[in-house]
């Protein structure tokens, strides 16, 4: 029905006699009024604690004390943490290594999982994608634990199995030399389900006509891969290398629950110790500043991986 | 038009629809409460000076604790029981949070509008939560009845800036403890007293397979448990005559020769192969470590998975010449800063830290420390009333302990700077930094907590 039948015509640009608006001037303010709602909730739940958290970022404020106490401090929350403190640069090269060997597993096993999934001779497919998800609809507290049973040195099923084999027992968790790798395989194998689905969507969104064509011209099973399948994947490895970056330099509930950043803080990363900053150590404006930090790393992080796949695309 | 007039058209052009939407939806709405008088069940109702049938007005207090075990939470709930039977008007529930949740549910709660009225907290904690306000003023009589009936080394657990804040629920200090077959076995008639004779004794007492693998260790600690690692270490520095922090509270004094000395010791067993430090208290009690340093709650263990009386206790080894140091840590009970019921919430705690169970018997609250884990009582006349019980196997060196042992350093980073130690004796240990390297790094980060307001 068009809402305008059984009006008047009126010339366009013309501002109509009598009248100071025009029809398509009260729809954008009633879009306005629509939208408003929304935006108060985005201020209120989104933009108000971000800017709660940078104001706090900017005192001294004991989260046990009443806010009335936190005292401005300025950069110096900043400045201690990039200068004086010990603990926090090395937590963030934890997190760092954490997330850069999570992307690479996410990308290569989920990559290769989705491949075998996508495999059209395949039985059971819907079982697969059920048992590949399952750890990513796990708590994470829960794999943890999961884990740091299966890592026991004396009890644990690796060191049962590699025992058998005749190699020594391992302190996957107690020796800070293994403890980080033993975090980033628990890391890994919680996302990795998921993102294999993600490259299964992917790969099921190839036009099937590239690969044949490729095959008439004599393209091999390598070929075709890296030529068709690569570059056509571009904005689902996208997608997982940002996602999976962010989650992995946002890792927390998988550590606390296993090695609670020990031994040694080898697995102590940065959202742990901005944890134990604000709520063992008590100075929530540090831990504040360590957050906005962690913010600015990722968001660089991510344009620059955006970019960089753009022009890889383009 | 005026401009106001003009926005208000701009934004409600079907201002007279809204206007009605909006009453149709306040009718809508529940009916605002009669009284301005918000509803609070914590507050006493008020009392008319009626007569003496007056019936006391109803209290209900919140207490918060770390006992998410069963049998612990159902342990205490039979005091709460208890109380309330005896107190018609009182009412004392639990909120029990996992240790490792404890001081993000004491943030969250402070910051809330009903923060429990009692708190069961780790007496290491006391200079935190002092400077942040918490603690609530503990009474006269109250502060008489500590500074009476407890060990110096306790009262200086709860005590912060001079004043005591709370009451000391128990005591826990570090002795030696070892495996008496195998001290037996390897010919010793005694544990070792001096921190060489230490050395010694843990070295002939580690075993190893014919491919070199250690199959039973020396020594060792448990690591990666904020008290385990850093309290066995501090008792030795005690003992081999050095300080955590000058007497001034300045700097660090914990990397000092002593602490090194201390320290080296440890790594060379570590080279050894007579201390893992991948090790925990597990490993000494089931039989896999010959000597260890640990606090007396670990006698819980022993009683759960072994036999007490397969063990033995002792004064921690000395340095040539020196007196044995130990740490006493406690947890406390105060009343909150914010809670309405002040009097009623000191009231309980009179009743459960002062009132004993009878002529000759200990207070409920050490008859439930020792009911739940075997934790030994801070107060005097509790000591005495159980001496039977104390007097037994493992129990008399740490009891002995508490006439010479020192209280943690309450400062407000304490536990910041103990995890500092840990972290920097695992480095240690783990042989990633030399002795003096990992202290001195210690203490160039505790000395900068030190510094801060």
């Amino acid at each position: 029905m068009n809402p305008l039948a059984g009006r008047e015509a009126v010339a366009p640009n013309q501002p109509r006699p009598g009248r100071r608006i025009s029809i398509a001037q009260r729809r954008e303010r009633w879009g306005f009024l629509f939208v408003l709602p929304v935006t108060l909730f985005l201020l209120i739940v989104i933009l108000g604690p971000l800017l709660f958290g940078f104001w706090i970022s900017l005192h001294s404020w004991n989260p046990l004390a009443s806010l009335t106490e936190a005292k401005w401090v300025g950069w110096r929350n900043y400045e201690f943490l990039l200068t004086l403190d010990k603990r926090f640069l090395p937590s963030l090269i934890n997190s760092g290594y954490y997330a850069v060997a999570r992307v690479i597993g996410n990308v290569v096993i989920g990559l290769a999982l989705a491949m075998l999934m996508n495999y059209p001779k395949l039985k059971g497919l819907r079982f697969w994608r059920v048992a590949l998800f399952l750890p990513m609809a796990t708590s994470p507290v829960v794999l943890g634990h999961m884990w740091a049973n299966m890592f026991h040195k004396d009890f644990g099923i690796l060191n049962t199995i590699t025992g058998f084999l005749g190699f020594p027992a391992v302190g996957w968790m107690t020796n800070p030399d293994t403890a980080l790798i033993a975090v980033i395989i628990m890391g890994t194998y919680q996302f990795v389900g998921y993102y294999a689905i993600v490259f299964l969507a992917g790969l099921q969104g190839i036009p099937e006509e590239y690969a044949e064509a490729a095959s008439i011209d004599g393209a091999n099973g390598w070929q075709q891969f890296w030529y068709i399948t690569l570059p056509q994947l571009t904005p689902v490895i996208a997608f997982v290398t940002v996602m999976s970056t962010i989650s992995g330099l946002q890792v927390f509930d998988l550590v606390i629950s296993s090695t609670d950043g020990g031994p040694a803080d080898a697995t102590n990363t940065v959202v742990l110790q901005m944890y134990k900053t604000v709520f063992v150590n008590g100075r929530a404006g540090q831990g504040a500043a360590m957050a906005f930090i962690l913010f600015a790393i990722l968001m660089a992080l991510s344009v620059i991986q955006l970019r960089l796949l753009r022009e890889q695309r383009s | 038009m005026s401009k106001r007039n003009h926005l208000m058209r701009m934004f409600f052009p079907q201002g007279k629809l809204i206007l009605v939407a909006a009453l149709l939806l306040a009718g809508c709405a529940p009916a605002a409460t009669p009284t301005s008088a918000p509803a609070n069940t914590n507050a006493p109702e008020p009392t008319q000076a009626a007569g003496p049938t007056q019936p006391p007005a109803p209290v209900k207090l919140s207490i918060s604790n770390h006992l998410v075990n069963e049998t612990w939470h159902a342990g205490l709930e039979t005091y709460l029981a208890e109380y309330n039977q005896l107190h018609p008007n009182v009412t004392v529930e639990q909120i029990s949070t996992a240790f490792a949740d404890l001081q993000a549910r004491v943030a969250t709660d402070q910051l809330g509008d009903n923060p429990p009225d009692l708190y069961q907290l780790p007496a290491w904690w006391v200079g935190n939560l002092a400077q942040s306000g918490i603690l609530s003023e503990v009474p006269a009589d109250i502060v008489a009845d500590v500074q009476k009936n407890y060990p110096q080394g306790v009262i200086d657990a709860v005590t912060w800036d001079g004043k005591i804040h709370g009451v000391p629920m128990d005591a826990n200090t570090t002795v030696m403890l070892y495996n008496k077959a195998m001290l037996a076995e390897a010919g010793y008639s005694r544990p070792p007293e001096t921190l060489a004779e230490l050395k010694e004794y843990a070295l002939k007492l580690t075993k190893k397979d014919a491919e070199g693998n250690t199959i039973q260790y020396g020594y060792s600690e448990w690591v990666g448990n904020l008290n385990s690692e850093y309290l066995p270490f501090a008792s030795l520095l005690y003992s081999n005559g050095g300080d955590i922090f000058a007497e001034d509270m300045s700097k660090s004094a914990f990397n000092s020769p002593e602490g090194v000395e201390v320290l080296t010791l440890m790594t060379d067993l570590v080279q050894a192969g007579a201390f893992n430090p991948e090790l925990t208290y597990t490993d000494w009690y089931t039989d896999r470590v010959a000597i260890t340093v640990l606090p007396n709650w670990v006698r819980f263990y022993l009683t759960t998975y072994n036999d007490p009386a397969a063990f033995g206790s002792a004064p921690v080894p000395h340095g040539n010449g020196k007196e044995s140091g130990a740490i006493v840590y406690s947890w406390f009970i105060f009343v909150n800063e914010k809670s309405p019921n002040k009097e009623a919430a000191w009231d309980f705690i009179r009743w459960f830290t002062q009132e004993t169970l009878g002529e000759g018997k200990p207070t409920r609250c050490a008859q439930f420390y020792y009911d739940i884990a075997s934790v030994m009582p801070a107060r005097f006349g509790d000591l005495e009333a159980m001496k039977d019980v104390f007097s037994t196997d493992v129990f008399p060196a740490f009891v002995e302990a508490q006439s010479y042992a020192r209280a943690p350093l309450a400062f407000p980073q304490y536990e910041e700077a103990v995890n500092i130690i840990n972290v920097e004796l695992e480095n240690a240990w783990f042989l990633k930094k030399t002795p003096e390297e990992a202290l001195n790094d210690a203490a160039e980060q505790v000395d900068a907590l030190l510094q801060m307001p």
